[in-house]
């Protein structure tokens, strides 16, 4: 239900050339790119996200007297019925602590944690599920690298190459490593279609080029980047590279092997799964080198008083209790979206990607941070965008309270880069498969309802 | 006095009266005119003599001439009473838009980094001031026009007042403010907790500073150019 009234807009001119300097969001081409992108992906009768909506069960309230419409994905996604069945399934029936257990209940619950390892491995391709290594998130694994390979690794003159577009768990973990072993950070800038850019990162390059940390969807310009490019360049210099999947595990098929990245990080909370759990994909021989990270329970071998040592990895890595029923969780998340498929999520959600972007170009005053979408230039299912002369707080929060509509507002972990773009804070819409047409259609209307009324307020 | 009842239409914006003129220096000014609602004022026999503003929820009375001398306290307990009678979460945010337009300009001169309030999702500058009769005043400014709203609220409190009561201002008791920020949380995005930790410190700050000096053994002329006098005092 749409609340407040729609005021009709005042005649701005589209292509307002103080909003921004790319300010043609709706060639013509963008618009037959996305019909024939349409025309290609047959849904059937019923939208992926109208037929698992009912597997939601959050999705159906109302926020200050409007429906909901979630659309804060990229922030935490929501979890179906089977994912919270199995947690409560766990704490109800086998909760025990794991590995050292001799009784039954100990014994299936560490049966069901090593069978979630294995479907995260499966998930992603590793080869082993010895290569997973069980974390708090994505921001824990990053900083497991850091510690542990990162202190080993590194000494004085080593270069690490980031993006000016990373989160900042991918950037701030290795600016405290930098400090401690003398390693140099290096910055990718954005190119012309506002996607970091991918030659100055080959130039970049170089012998000294120890490791690259890079991201495979970006959370606030809704790029792609080309990791398999990325890591033959890295690996012909011997350099190592630790992609964050954050935004591209939960929305398409990301396959480690085919990839060949060295190290990768994701968070349960985002695809789906509970929070509280997330993972580091290593490659064996990289594992087998690294010294522990979090000392404590479950990561030794033998415990004396002047020393200790270690268990292999990926006990090494996992000090202490896990979260058992999270982990497990996360195992159920992902049994739930290979039971759809992963690429069909990814298809459905590339139309959608192309439909909010599409819409969004309407309203007007409105700045689309990231690239324009084309045949060779795929966006993830999200923007973030300004709108001139609104603050994006102020959007966020009358669009919650009048209209239900939840986005997120502020610098979404990634300060450089707003400075980069000339903004403190950007407004981002995202979506998940389980998000339909007609959630981008309630928020354009309560986005241009939003912006008559700060507008009529000036 | 003649009894007043002042009744306005509900999308309209009542209790400007509230409102100290002091606090407006400089809101003498024609959009302030402009924003003026529709007022339609009856005599009300047989009443007490207050001088009553409905609005479309609630009445709030206040004793005639008593605004201008309200101590912080005072304040809060209105602030806090007529964003308690706005019982849609909209009409809340409109309320403090309303008061964003209100704020008295920001000397550019006082938007330095220092003057950042820590904390908050969008920018805001505070400047805190005290005068030669230890009243504190202040000034700010944001880039968001809800986050302006809730300075110019908590400007309104606390300008002019004793450093002690503005020290004073519990989170606690302008919870009721919540403007899109649900419940009671300690969120990062509490834009005007942010602000009132920042004014209440400030102040303390500010205080420190001038006992130090007042208690310096060489002798200061009166009108020291450490004390800053406010506008209109």
């Amino acid at each position: 239900m749409v609340e407040g009234v729609f005021v009709k807009l005042p005649s701005f001119p589209f292509l307002n050339p103080a909003v921004s300097p790319s300010s043609p969001n709706c060639r013509l081409g963008f618009r037959r790119f996305s019909a024939s992108l349409s025309a290609v992906v047959k849904e059937g009768s019923v939208s992926l996200g109208h037929s698992t909506r009912p597997d939601f069960p959050i999705l159906h309230q109302e926020v200050n007297g409007s429906k909901l419409v979630y659309l804060d994905n990229a922030a935490t996604s929501q979890k179906p019925t089977a994912v919270l069945k199995a947690l409560q399934n766990y704490y109800e029936t086998y909760n025990s602590n794991v590995h050292r257990g001799i009784h039954y209940l100990s014994a299936k619950a560490t049966d069901e944690y090593e069978l979630a390892r294995k479907k995260v491995a499966a998930f992603i391709n590793a080869s082993d599920s010895t290569e997973i290594v069980f974390t708090r998130n994505a921001t824990e694994a990053i900083n497991l690298v850091a510690y542990s390979w990162g202190l080993s690794n590194l000494r004085p003159g080593s270069e690490i190459i980031l993006s000016i577009a990373e989160h900042h768990s991918a950037i701030v973990p290795w600016q405290t490593i930098a400090q401690k072993t003398g390693a140099i950070l290096r910055f990718v800038s954005l190119d012309e279609n506002e996607v970091p850019d991918v030659e100055e990162l080959r130039g970049m390059i170089s012998e000294r080029t120890e490791l690259v940390v890079v991201h495979h969807v970006s959370n606030v310009l809704g790029s792609v980047l080309p990791i398999e490019d990325i890591v033959i360049w890295a690996h012909a210099v011997g350099a190592k590279v630790l992609v964050d999947a954050c935004q591209s595990v939960p929305h398409m098929v990301v396959d480690v092997q085919g990839l060949d990245a060295d190290f990768l990080v994701a968070s349960s909370h985002k695809m789906c799964g509970p929070t509280g759990v997330g993972f580091l994909f290593g490659k064996s021989n990289l594992l087998l080198d690294m010294p522990p990270f979090l000392g404590g329970g479950e990561m030794i071998s033998d415990v004396f008083l002047d020393h200790s040592t270690y268990a292999e990895p990926p006990s090494r890595f996992e000090a202490g209790t896990p979260a058992i029923g999270e982990a497990i969780g996360l195992g159920a998340a992902i049994d739930y979206l290979s039971g759809i498929g992963m690429q069909k999520i990814h298809d459905y959600e590339m139309e959608l990607a192309n439909y909010l972007y599409e819409k969004l170009c309407s309203v007007p005053n409105i700045r689309i941070y990231g690239p324009k979408p084309s045949d060779n230039i795929h966006r993830a299912a999200l923007c973030s965008f300004n709108v001139e002369n609104i603050h994006p707080t102020d959007l966020a929060t009358f669009l919650d309270q009048q209209h239900g509509v939840a986005i997120r507002s502020g610098h979404h972990c990634a300060q450089p880069l707003h400075r980069h773009l000339g903004v403190n804070a950007s407004a981002r819409a995202s979506l998940h498969f389980y998000n339909t047409r007609e959630d981008v259609d309630e928020f354009i209307r309560s986005l241009d309802d939003t912006v008559s009324f700060f507008n009529s307020f000036k | 006095m003649t009894p007043l009842s002042i009744t306005t239409t509900p999308s309209t914006l009542p209790l400007l009266c509230i409102f100290d003129k002091h606090y407006f220096p400089t809101a003498q000014d024609v959009r302030l005119n402009l924003k003026l609602p529709r007022l339609n004022i009856k005599p009300k026999s047989g009443s007490r003599n207050f001088l009553v503003v409905s609005s479309c929820s609630t009445k709030v009375q206040t004793p005639p001439g008593a605004t201008y001398k309200q101590g912080v306290s005072d304040k809060v307990k209105l602030l806090v009473s007529e964003f308690k009678s706005l019982t849609e979460p909209i009409d809340r945010v409109k309320r403090l838009l309303y008061y964003a337009a209100m704020l008295a300009p920001f000397d550019e001169s006082a938007r330095l980094p220092e003057n950042r309030v820590k904390g908050c999702a969008t920018q805001v500058w505070l400047d805190a001031r005290i005068d030669k009769n230890g009243k504190v005043w202040f000034r700010a400014d944001s880039d968001s026009e809800i986050s302006k709203g809730f300075c110019s609220c908590l400007i309104w409190v606390m300008d002019g007042a004793d450093p002690e009561e503005v020290i004073g201002v519990t989170a606690e008791e302008l919870a009721e403010l919540n403007v899109g920020v649900h419940g009671k949380v300690q969120s990062r995005v509490n834009t005007w907790q942010n602000v009132l930790i920042s004014m209440r410190d400030r102040t303390a700050a500010l205080v420190a500073e001038r006992h130090v000096k007042l208690t310096h053994p060489l002798r200061r002329p009166p009108f020291s150019s450490v004390l800053v006098s406010s506008d209109g005092i």
